[in-house]
């Protein structure tokens, strides 16, 4: 790689990686296998830096790779848990409580959820991609997105059920 | 009101994200992916050799007796609820937890997450144990031995969960005992304070050793049965299935029996009463490395997969956390919810089937 190229790539990697990781461990679930995850992604993208180069086409390409490979990786779960960056916080007692275990059986319902169904939902609404963004992404059609994510919200409302209460809102 | 399911998971996905810290970006990206590129080019090479190495290997771990497994069969629960609800019959369970009454040390009932889901139970008593002291969960979650509380008459007996019938060890009296991976062997202390093993049908003692325990509940068989980990005075020592030491290990003692020792038998997680460490042991060199507790751990409990389980918190709000072998990466596994009552231990089967959890 030249040098303005190199000097390109290593910007972005120094300006978009922290975005990417936080995405990568939406889908994957684990903090080190979203940093590998991001890092694969990285390196197969510079082997094709030429045609990448403009800087808003190249990280859309280096997160196509991540999604695709993700969702194509064969990896077992090494131990089925919910992962935090830090320790979470002490039980709250009263509403506040029961709405952060709410939330925690939301994000292990979330974790339960196979691959393409998960990163289905992290790019809909995390990222905030229409259907037709996230079908490019993941080189699917539209059709399979709505009806992957439609199977994949039917899942957790099953799961999660009857929780209470939106954020901020009262208990039932 | 109930808010609808894609507000509520855009809320969990920004909080997610939130807690993430990501490690510096690594350098020289461009040169690992260049070599990553020669090294592809090369595969069609190496692959003839792989493949003949692969299948070299397949043969091997064929007839290895001891079956290589790091993975918990299944999910225990993210919060374990302590139950008044008692039963002799909670079938396989998953999960044991035994919380303190304040100023109680013995008769507390333990409390067992059954394998088939719902909430969890207290496991009833019996007329032969009315009021137990010791009680451990087997490795398969199938039983429990548990010892009477009484210092006069410890007496033993299994509990199989799955239909409620009782095992009375009736000529054994002992403290502290535990069933072998495979429910065939239990190891306890005799009331001269040393080390037996008998048959866990029949109560027959197979053999005793003039080593003297020390600290219950710690006496821990290795996965594949045939070696005792025993913490005694002057020193703790492992022990193979005839009773002959094959290691010392100084003032030591396990972390909470039959789980220190790793799920593949490699590797021992030990409490330093000197230095106040902890350490994991290779069993095979006797080499030692300190292993970190997280923030807030009252103790280590054991190995969970390939990763440590730490008792994490205060009376109120005790939770289960994970770690590394270096003790790095905290992560939640499940909260207790016990009231004020505090938490004095956690064990969880360890089934040997070795189906790992998958995904997809």
């Amino acid at each position: 790689m030249k040098a303005r190229e190199d000097e390109a790539f290593r910007g972005l990697v120094a300006a978009r990686w922290g975005a990417l990781v936080r995405t990568a461990y939406l889908i994957t679930g684990d903090k080190q296998t979203a940093e590998d995850l991001v890092q694969t992604a990285l390196e197969k993208t510079v082997r094709h830096w030429a045609s990448v180069r403009r800087s808003d086409a190249a990280e859309a390409y280096v997160r196509r790779i991540m999604y695709r490979e993700h969702i194509s990786r064969w990896r077992r779960l090494r131990l089925v848990e919910l992962p935090t960056a830090t320790l979470p916080e002490p039980r709250r007692a009263g509403a506040a409580a029961d709405q952060v275990e709410d939330r925690m059986v939301l994000r292990d319902a979330l974790m339960q959820l196979g691959r393409r169904q998960r990163t289905v939902l992290v790019l809909r609404y995390f990222e905030d991609m229409t259907e037709q963004q996230v079908a490019d992404a993941l080189g699917i059609g539209v059709g399979t997105v709505k009806s992957t994510a439609h199977r994949a919200l039917a899942h957790l409302r099953d799961v999660c059920g009857d929780l209470v209460s939106a954020p901020g809102g009262e208990p039932r | 009101m109930t808010a609808p399911m894609e507000d509520r998971l855009r809320v969990v996905l920004r909080e997610m994200a939130d807690e993430v810290r990501p490690s510096p970006p690594p350098a020289g990206l461009e040169q690992r992916a260049a070599v990553a590129e020669r090294r592809r080019l090369a595969l069609p090479a190496v692959a003839v050799v792989a493949a003949f190495a692969v299948a070299v290997g397949a043969v091997a771990l064929l007839r290895d007796p001891r079956r290589e497994f790091n993975e918990p069969a299944e999910r225990p629960p993210k919060i374990f609820k302590l139950s008044e609800t008692a039963t002799s019959t909670p079938g396989r369970s998953l999960v044991a937890v035994l919380a303190s009454t304040p100023g109680a040390v013995g008769g507390r009932a333990l409390q067992l997450q059954p394998a088939l889901g719902g909430p969890a139970v207290a496991l009833a008593t019996s007329d032969w144990v009315a009021t137990a002291y010791s009680q451990q969960l087997s490795w398969d979650g199938t039983r429990v031995i548990r010892q009477f509380d009484s210092e006069a008459d410890p007496r033993l007996e299994i509990v199989n969960l799955e239909d409620g019938r009782t095992n009375r060890l009736r000529g054994l009296r002992g403290t502290c005992p535990q069933l072998s991976p495979d429910n065939r062997r239990v190891a306890f202390t005799d009331t001269n304070d040393r080390l037996a093993v008998a048959d866990a049908r029949t109560g027959r003692v197979l053999w005793r050793r003039g080593h003297t325990v020390g600290s219950c509940n710690m006496l821990g068989w290795s996965p594949d049965g045939r070696l005792l980990m025993a913490p005694g005075d002057p020193e703790a020592r492992v022990l193979d299935d005839r009773g002959r030491v094959v290691d010392r290990l100084g003032q030591k003692e396990g972390v909470n029996a039959g789980m220190s020792w790793s799920p593949n038998g490699h590797s021992l997680l030990l409490y330093d009463g000197v230095s106040g460490r902890y350490l994991i042991r290779d069993v095979t060199s006797g080499s030692e490395r300190v292993t970190q507790p997280p923030a807030g751990a009252l103790k280590a409990l054991g190995w969970a997969g390939s990763r440590i389980v730490w008792l994490v918190g205060e009376p109120g709000d005790q939770r289960l956390v994970t770690t590394n072998e270096a003790g790095d990466g905290p992560r939640l596994w499940m909260r207790i919810d016990a009231g004020d009552r505090p938490v004095d231990t956690v064990q969880w089967s360890r089934d040997l089937s070795g189906r790992p959890v998958g995904e997809d």
